[in-house]
């Protein structure tokens, strides 16, 4: 993005929209507004209000600013809650030295209110949205999927060669927040360890009623069957038959270069399709089986901090629950019933792990396909 | 002659004045957004300056140019949750 764009404001910002008509720029900016000189106006500047909104957005937006401070958007905790459980020992001083690695390369993809509202996240760059019109309702395209990128963006509107969109893109154009409602979005003030226990969350049955409809692998797969007289005792979430392939990153390491700049690097993301069991099975999420994506963290995933800080490195799987946003009603996989079952391929077994992730993955991983049927 | 060189001295002050006025004419950002209602919109910021530099396009685009603005260094491979 050009620098203009970053910082020329709409002149009709003071009149239209109500933060510029009732707050003008110093409420929020600070700076010292009656000086012509560049310098001067610009001492004590603040370039994202929001970062701390308890000062700027708090005044109006109480109620808002308190929920989202406790949300996983503003304070990354999914991620922070994975890396603590690996670490173990949260009490020793090696943990210091995490919670550095994490301050220098993870928590920097946090939101603030401004990064939706105002400009595009500063994890992309930054740069105002609608040349600093406040945007009640944030942009998929420079907003979303600014951060949500590779994983969720490119799946979603079907950038990955050879795959295809969403059908809930490609059809109907449905943008993020049909699903995900503002009060997950913001957070309700509840605090979560990952993304799989918000609520208010999404489920496919919300619109998509797979009970009596008529579909024999819904009989036989579909959880809300689970008491129906055609389960055949393996319950799947949708993206099992649902989803087509999808990215899965590995060994992420970071550091800080010889200019003093934070930096990461992963291995070449990889995209495939990968069946295993549950590892967040709970009333939330009951299926037996589901879709994992591979995470890019590593035992030494922050070994330029120091030796040895994720001791408990296998307490968590790194082929995770995954929603991957790239359904269509028909997939290779769903084809037919062999076209899974039988198909070793698609499910995550131990010839699928590196040798340092053998018994993160335990729990996750299945001998194989189950057999095939007689069709 | 002291009477010449009073009015000398005055004119000079006038001629410097001027030429500081000029300065500050190029120094500084004049901008009106006027409203249907002819009201100066940048007036109602309450003395607010930001506006004069930051809502003026080709004032900001020339600023820019002149004085441009040091992103933050980074060396990250990649952004975002992916």
């Amino acid at each position: 993005m050009e620098a203009f764009d970053k910082y020329f404001v709409d002149p009709t910002f003071i009149v239209d929209d109500f933060h510029g008509r009732s707050i003008g720029c110093i409420w929020c900016h600070g700076g010292d507004n009656s000086s012509m000189n560049r310098d001067v106006a610009h001492q004590g500047l603040i370039t994202d209000p929001s970062a701390a909104p308890s000062d700027s957005c708090t005044p109006c937006h109480q109620a808002t600013v308190e929920n989202h401070m406790a949300s996983l958007h503003y304070d990354t905790g999914g991620m922070f809650d994975a890396i603590t459980r690996r670490a173990g020992d949260v009490s020793n001083a090696k943990f210091a030295k995490i919670q550095t690695g994490f301050q220098n390369h993870c928590a920097t993809c946090h939101a603030s209110c401004g990064s939706c509202h105002v400009s595009r996240p500063s994890a992309a760059e930054g740069g105002f949205l609608e040349k600093h019109i406040f945007q009640k309702t944030p942009s998929i395209q420079y907003n979303c999927t600014a951060c949500h990128s590779s994983r969720i963006g490119d799946e979603y509107m079907g950038r990955n060669e050879g795959c295809l969109p969403d059908v809930h893109w490609l059809s109907e154009g449905m943008l993020c927040q049909q699903c995900h409602a503002v009060e997950q979005l913001h957070g309700t003030g509840q605090q979560y360890d990952n993304r799989y226990q918000t609520m208010p969350r999404p489920q496919c049955v919300d619109c998509h009623d797979v009970v009596d409809d008529g579909n024999a692998f819904h009989a036989h797969h579909a959880e809300p069957n689970r008491e129906g007289p055609d389960f055949v005792g393996a319950s799947l979430t949708c993206q099992v038959c649902h989803s087509g392939r999808y990215k899965n990153c590995f060994r992420c390491h970071t550091g800080i270069d010889d200019q003093g700049l934070t930096y990461f690097q992963t291995d070449s993301s990889v995209m495939n399709f990968k069946i295993g069991r549950n590892p967040i099975a709970s009333d939330l999420h009951p299926e037996d089986y589901t879709v994992l994506r591979h995470v890019p963290t590593t035992p030494d995933l922050f070994a330029f901090y120091g030796e040895n800080l994720l001791p408990d490195f296998d307490v968590l799987p790194t082929w995770k629950f995954a929603t991957p946003h790239n359904i269509t009603l028909s997939t290779s996989q769903a084809e037919s019933c062999n076209a899974c079952h039988g198909n070793d391929e698609i499910f995550l077994t131990a010839a699928d792990l590196e040798d340092d992730e053998v018994e993160a993955n335990q729990s996750v991983i299945v001998n194989g396909a189950p057999q095939p049927l007689s069709e | 002659m002291a009477k010449h060189k009073l009015s000398l001295a005055l004119y000079l002050c006038l001629l410097g004045g001027l030429f500081f006025l000029a300065a500050c004419e190029n120094e500084l950002p004049i901008l009106h957004v006027y409203d249907a209602d002819g009201n100066d919109l940048l007036a109602m910021d309450s003395g607010d300056s930001c506006l004069a530099c930051h809502a003026d396009a080709e004032y900001l685009q020339h600023e820019l140019e002149v004085y441009p603005v040091e992103e933050p260094a980074t060396s990250e491979e990649s952004a975002g949750e992916g």
